[in-house]
């Protein structure tokens, strides 16, 4: 007897053969070879092409008497796989079918004796595992040779603990939530928004707490990381991805050397008919909102941006050069992004006393009483463009083995002109800025099986090149260390306050003259009504200043093989080396050599603010118009798993995973050796149901962190500076060529700038030597805990809840013992640095996940997350400051820096929802709607009270604890697609989509000011009852003349009193950033 | 089936005891001292000035040093400052230590400072096996003949004084300094042979690294803690290495309190 239940709970099965209850099974004649089929499966297979990640297993059973069917023969089919995949069933009715590229899979089964079987619909995800358990039916049950089952398989991963989604091309077309990178691509790294437990910071995604520094992004298969911060350093437009797998925790051994989450993003491959697509998108400025103007209060100058336009096109193709034996697949998309900026000037109120003595006037609000220029906007284009490309080529070199060669590429570029429209400049400088950037990764990827299939074996071999001007070059072509143009002309900053020096002399030329006219009836007196300098003020003039230009390399190598062993149950062994060579060129310079910083005051003397020179003796000063070096390093890795399936019921995931990295300085010294980073993953996954269609699981995981190679450049081989001060007997103030002043006559140095027991007499020497590094230096390591569930409550329809917590097991940072008189790299808490606090960053969150996969014209992914995040070390990134130093951050530098700093993480978002989802409706045969629809919302980030430090300055010092100053505002977004499709034919089809981005044009405050003063306060630790608030004289109704118990120092950290309000900046929790504006995007793809 | 598990766990722990063979040291210190400078505590060995008083009474002084490894070359070379020393020959004072004019006065067969201050080459960029860095100095000497400058009231009597002529060398023996992952060139020892005319004295010198922002000035011993105390109203430890057991030294400044030699044994 059979029944619905055996077959699967919720298959819809048509039947012919026996009636109620499996109505629905189909049934067509067919004469079957099975012994031929067996022997094609075990001998040659058919001609087949798999090189994925997916699997699909399952037991097959006998339906009359419930026991397994050995040698059944299985074979795969899809869309998405070139040929066919075969394997047979063991003895225990057990079939795997591995190495699968994500897609829809059609299963067929054969067996003599049993009726053909035919399982379709199967949808299985990159890098997933579902699990398809089968009962055939004997011959002698019914009259139809073929059963099709039409039912809903199951779409849990039973496989694995992994958390995080996986994005494919529907949800890509169909759901509104990209947003273009800078320079207008829909890049892949964009995908990782949509997982549960991933925020955005300052330079990408961050994962499960951690920063966007911290994750390891593969694109077909090679790591993609910017090898000096590991960021990602890739783009390729989402058109030529097939999908993405989002990975946010519990994932296994293979991965390694990521902190955060992991990226596996997989591009299309040719078949053997043609498809392709040509597509356009645009954004017309005109339907883009602006965002709100950042303005610091009392500001002279304000400048606002706006998108312009934002396009995209591009076209892909994919085919057969030899049917069933080779294929392509290439695609090309230039996108440009448009923004224009406007500069608006405030001239300030001059007041004069009795006794003559001037001052800028006040508002009400204390700060600088100003009136808008009247008449004067000057605007500049901000211009970026991209070119994205790929080529690919899949070789079947027999039924078992295969390879594919893949180039992906991008170069992009950007102009900002020093002059805006017209003659009007935005500052005084010789010239504007050219950016240009590129990236390219080329894979050979082999997948192959041995032993019928037994022993399954995938290599990659990957290259990925990355260059980039991350401060951008003149655009007057002059090269680094050309002496030449603006490239050679040193850059000066000006600061002079007590006699600011005024934007009508400094930009003289460039003004209009009715705003000079303003500027200078406006004051009348000695203090300009237009500064450029002033306190908190400073102009910048001369040269290009700092330029940087990064080249660098990555040689990738990955093998793995994988082994089926029945033994007490199914295990999959996999066992796998890995191998990264990185290589970090950066060529860096100050143009002219010098960046000179006028003196505050009367700005009488300007110092080499930043200089690379070296001294051969006293005062023996060898400038260096540039610095070349190229740190590397070398990183190891091997691991060994075993997924063993007991019972259909239980699997357990155990592995262990190896690594070693060492890093070497710019002269090819060993710097840094991280050793035996041993990291043992384990998890146990528990099916209730034994039909793939629900688990509950629990997962340990252990990760350890690469270093990427910035801290190889800048703490372990030194950055020779010299600095040293002139007096300027010719003011440098009229116009950019006057920069070149400091190299010549008539700045003299300053005789005994460094005192008297300088050995040289007017050098100081900076940044020279490296850092050293604990001779006990542990590996950065992170340990995490996951415990979830998962239930298909309907057919493509399932639920789930996960618990994650992981802490920091070690960091690593630069640190001074001797507050900044020598700094060394070690583990706070440990060995040298066990004066110091131990690095912390843990992170609970639960997460509850609900996906409907793409069926039946709709899908929809709704999570809701809340989590905590606290420590005192938010990462590779500092988030308050945006420095990204991994590993030499300034948090842990000094002792000092320290009072105050744990409490909730800039990264803490306790409530965090992601609502996605889309539905097709068919109009008539041809003509389809597409509605889709996101709703994301996300509670706000925490914010401090920030003071100088009297070593480090502005920004450095808690003044209460960490997040005592209350948080950020919800973000809430919605955007909406809406698409109409028509199908030519069966092979063409032509789609007109509008993505409506924000729709509602929230611009809620993403960042907010948090330096509550400039003065050196100390650390206040609030006593239990005590109102923060309260303690500094901020909210609500403050008394007049209230007075802080918060003590001030002195420049060398002596209390010199308690912190006044009066002190307090206007601009403290002034909004910083907002969030990003409506944009309004037209497409039209057409495909074939 | 046992056979395979032996096997797999024997090879587990034979890789296991390859990759753990595989371990890389992390880099051997260089030779390179703090850029912020010394504090020195003087402590007077020999004298052959009977009366005391004069180049012998000294109990403290800074210095500072620089080392010097131009693109190319290997060992490098190290120079070091006397503050006083530096005050004497870059300052000028009266004769009663008065600061009166600074100028551009040289030692006129040294015209260009050359013999300011002491240097010499490293033997090593790496320390020894102690950790000791140790380059052989040259004393740094000058001489200065009398001058005459004008007093502060040369305009309304037009006042000259003299300045007598000096003779002045800084001859540091034994100097070394240590380079140790606890002592990151920190600290250093020498013996100074300070002449000064016809007074020559000897002294011991201890330097300790000085904190950035000069040296830690202490009234108690609590003062020279590591590390900050709020309650205490200082918001930066003291900038000595808790390594140092500092303490309050008696011209009121942080000094070490464990012997030089005694350092070289923390690990």
């Amino acid at each position: 007897m059979i029944s619905v239940d055996t077959i699967h709970a919720h298959c819809r099965v048509r039947a012919a053969f026996v009636p109620n209850p499996l109505e629905g099974v189909s049934v067509r004649s067919k004469t079957l070879l099975y012994k031929a089929a067996l022997m094609a499966a075990s001998v040659l297979a058919s001609v087949s092409y798999a090189q994925g990640s997916s699997v699909i297993t399952g037991t097959v059973t006998d339906a009359a008497t419930g026991k397994p069917v050995p040698d059944v023969v299985v074979t795969a089919t899809s869309p998405a796989l070139q040929g066919e995949e075969v394997v047979v069933t063991d003895a225990s009715g057990t079939y795997r079918l591995s190495q699968l590229p994500a897609g829809t899979y059609l299963l067929k089964l054969e067996k003599e004796s049993f009726k053909l079987f035919n399982r379709p619909d199967v949808a299985v995800r990159l890098d997933r595992t579902v699990r398809v358990n089968i009962q055939m039916l004997p011959e002698s049950v019914g009259a139809s040779d073929v059963i099709t089952v039409v039912g809903k398989p199951p779409t849990v991963d039973v496989g694995s603990t992994s958390t995080g989604v996986t994005v494919g091309k529907e949800f890509i077309n169909n759901v509104p939530f990209l947003r273009p990178s800078a320079s207008g691509v829909r890049s892949f790294e964009s995908l990782a928004a949509v997982a549960p437990q991933v925020a955005a910071d300052q330079y990408g995604f961050g994962f499960s707490g951690a920063t966007s520094a911290e994750n390891q992004v593969y694109l077909d298969g090679v790591s993609v990381n910017d090898p000096q911060v590991g960021t990602n350093g890739a783009q390729l437009p989402v058109d030529f991805v097939e999908e993405a797998n989002v990975i946010s925790g519990s994932y296994n051994a293979e991965y390694g050397r990521a902190g955060g989450g992991v990226i596996v993003a997989q591009t299309k491959s040719g078949s053997n008919e043609f498809h392709g697509s040509v597509f356009a998108n645009y954004t017309p400025g005109i339907l883009s909102s602006a965002a709100p103007a950042i303005v610091t209060v009392g500001a002279a100058s304000v400048v606002q941006s706006r998108n312009w336009n934002i396009a995209d096109f591009g076209a892909e193709l994919g085919g057969p050069i030899l049917k069933d034996r080779l294929w392509f697949y290439a695609g090309f998309s230039p996108t440009f992004n448009r923004r224009q900026d406007t500069r608006t000037l405030n001239a300030y109120t001059v007041n004069r006393s009795m006794t003559g003595v001037e001052s800028y006037g006040l508002d009400e609000n204390g700060n600088r009483a100003t009136t808008p220029v009247p008449g004067y906007a000057a605007n500049r284009f901000d211009d970026r463009r991209s070119l994205n490309y790929i080529a690919k080529l899949t070789f079947l070199i027999n039924s078992d083995n295969n390879i594919s060669l893949s180039v992906i590429g991008n170069n992009e570029n950007r102009h900002v002109p020093m002059g805006g429209l017209g003659t009007q400049a935005f500052t005084n400088r010789v010239s504007g800025t050219s950016v240009a950037g590129s990236s390219i990764t080329t894979s050979v990827k082999y997948t192959g099986g041995f032993f019928d299939k037994h022993l399954l074996v995938d290599a990659t071999v990957g290259y990925f090149r990355q260059t980039s001007q991350p401060n951008g070059l003149p655009d007057d072509g002059s090269q680094i260390a050309s002496g030449q143009g603006s490239a050679g002309t040193p850059q000066i900053i000006l600061r002079a306050s007590t006699r600011p020096i005024s934007l009508t002399t400094i930009e003289s030329a460039t003004l209009p003259q009715d705003v000079k006219d303003f500027c200078d009836a406006a004051s009348g007196t000695r203090l300009p009504a237009c500064p450029a300098t002033g306190t908190g003020i400073t102009y910048t003039m001369g040269g290009y200043g700092f330029m940087q230009q990064n080249t660098m390399d990555r040689i990738n190598a990955r093998g793995a093989v994988t082994y089926l062993l029945s033994a007490a149950g199914h295990h999959v062994f996999k066992a796998g080396i890995d191998y990264d060579y990185d290589r970090y060129n950066v060529l860096k310079a100050y143009s002219g050599g010098v960046l000179g910083r006028q003196a505050t005051g009367a700005g009488a003397t300007i110092t080499d603010y930043r200089s690379y020179a070296y001294l051969s003796g006293p005062d023996e000063v060898n400038r260096q118009l540039s610095v070349n070096v190229t740190p590397t390093t070398n990183m190891f890795g091997m691991f060994l798993q075993d997924s063993w399936s007991i019972l259909d019921r239980v699997t357990l995931n155990a592995g262990v995973r190896y690594d070693t990295q060492q890093l070497y300085d710019a002269t090819g010294r060993l710097g840094m050796a991280l050793n035996n980073m041993w990291s043992p993953r384990i998890g146990v996954i528990y099916d209730p149901t034994q039909q793939g269609r629900s688990k509950v699981f629990a997962n340990f995981a252990r990760y350890y962190q690469a270093m990427p190679l910035n801290i190889a450049d800048r703490a372990l081989s030194g950055e020779n500076q010299v600095t040293r001060v002139h007096r300027c007997s010719v003011f440098p103030a009229t116009g950019p060529a006057d920069a070149n002043l400091l190299n010549g006559p008539g700045c003299e140095n300053y005789l005994f700038l460094g005192g008297t027991s300088n050995p040289s007499r007017n050098a100081l020497v900076t940044g020279q030597g490296r850092s050293p590094v604990d001779p006990n230096l542990q590996a950065q390591a992170k340990d995490e805990l996951v415990l979830g569930g998962e239930y298909e409550v309907i057919p493509d329809l399932r639920v789930g809840v996960t618990y994650t917590r992981s802490w920091m097991l070690s960091v690593i940072e630069d640190m001074s013992n001797d507050e900044a008189a020598s700094y060394f790299i070690g583990n706070p808490g440990t060995g040298l640095a066990s004066a110091f606090p131990k690095a912390t960053r843990d992170y609970d969150a639960v997460t509850l996940l609900a996906t409907k996969v793409m069926s039946d014209g709709w899908m929809a992914q709704l999570s809701y997350t809340w989590s905590y995040l606290r420590g005192n070390w938010a990462g590779f990134i500092r988030p308050e400051s945006g420095q990204i130093d991994p590993g030499s951050n300034s948090t842990f530098d000094l002792k000092s820096l320290l009072d105050n700093q744990t409490g909730p993480l800039p990264g803490d978002r306790t409530h965090y929802i992601k609502g996605f989802a889309s539905k097709q409706f068919v109009i008539t045969g041809g003509l389809s709607l597409l509605l889709g629809l996101t709703y994301t919302a996300s509670s706000g980030t925490p914010l401090s009270y920030l003071g100088s430090h009297p070593l480090y300055g502005p920004g450095e010092a808690y003044i209460l604890p960490r997040g005592a100053a209350g948080r950020t505002p919800w973000i809430h977004e919605i955007s909406v697609k809406g698409g109409v499709g028509y199908q030519i034919n069966k092979d063409y089809g032509v789609q007109f989509s509008v993505d409506i981005l924000n729709l509602m044009n929230f611009a809620a405050a993403t960042d907010l000011d948090e330096n509550l003063t400039q003065e050196a306060a100390l650390p206040y630790t609030v006593a239990a009852g005590q109102n923060p608030q309260g303690v500094l004289c901020v909210g609500g109704t403050v008394a007049a003349g209230c007075t802080t118990p918060v003590s001030v120092t002195d420049d060398v950290g002596h209390v010199v009193g308690t912190l006044d309000p009066s002190s307090y900046s206007s601009n403290f929790k002034q909004p910083q950033a907002y969030q990003a504006p409506r944009q309004v995007r037209f497409g039209i793809k057409f495909t074939f | 089936m046992r056979a395979q598990i032996t096997f797999a766990f024997s090879a587990a722990a034979l890789v296991g005891g390859l990759l753990s063979s595989c371990y890389v040291a992390q880099p051997s210190f260089e030779c390179f001292p703090s850029a912020s400078g010394y504090y020195g505590n003087l402590t007077l060995k020999s004298s052959n000035n009977p009366n005391g008083g004069g180049c012998d009474k000294y109990t403290n002084d800074f210095f500072e040093i620089q080392r010097y490894l131009p693109p190319g070359t290997t060992n490098g070379s190290i120079a070091i400052m006397s503050d006083r020393m530096g005050s004497t020959t870059r300052l000028m004072h009266d004769a009663d230590g008065q600061f009166v004019y600074s100028g551009t006065t040289a030692d006129p067969a040294d015209p260009n400072h050359k013999k300011e201050v002491a240097i010499g080459p490293l033997a090593s960029i790496n320390p020894d096996e102690k950790g000791l860095c140790k380059p052989n100095l040259a004393a740094a000497e000058q001489t200065y003949p009398a001058v005459d400058f004008r007093t502060e009231d040369f305009d309304a009597d037009g006042g000259v004084d003299r300045l007598p002529a000096i003779h002045i060398k800084y001859e540091y023996q034994n100097f070394r300094f240590i380079n140790t992952a606890r002592f990151p060139g920190s600290v250093f020892n020498t013996t100074l042979v300070i002449t000064e005319n016809d007074c020559t004295a000897t002294y011991n010198v201890d330097g300790v690294v000085s904190p950035v922002l000069g040296p830690a000035h202490c009234s108690t011993d609590d003062e020279c803690d590591p590390n900050p105390n709020l309650d205490a109203g200082r918001a930066l430890g003291s900038g000595l290495s808790a390594d140092l057991k500092p303490k309050c030294g008696p011209d009121g400044v942080c000094i070490q309190s464990v012997p030089f030699d005694d350092l070289l044994n923390i690990k």
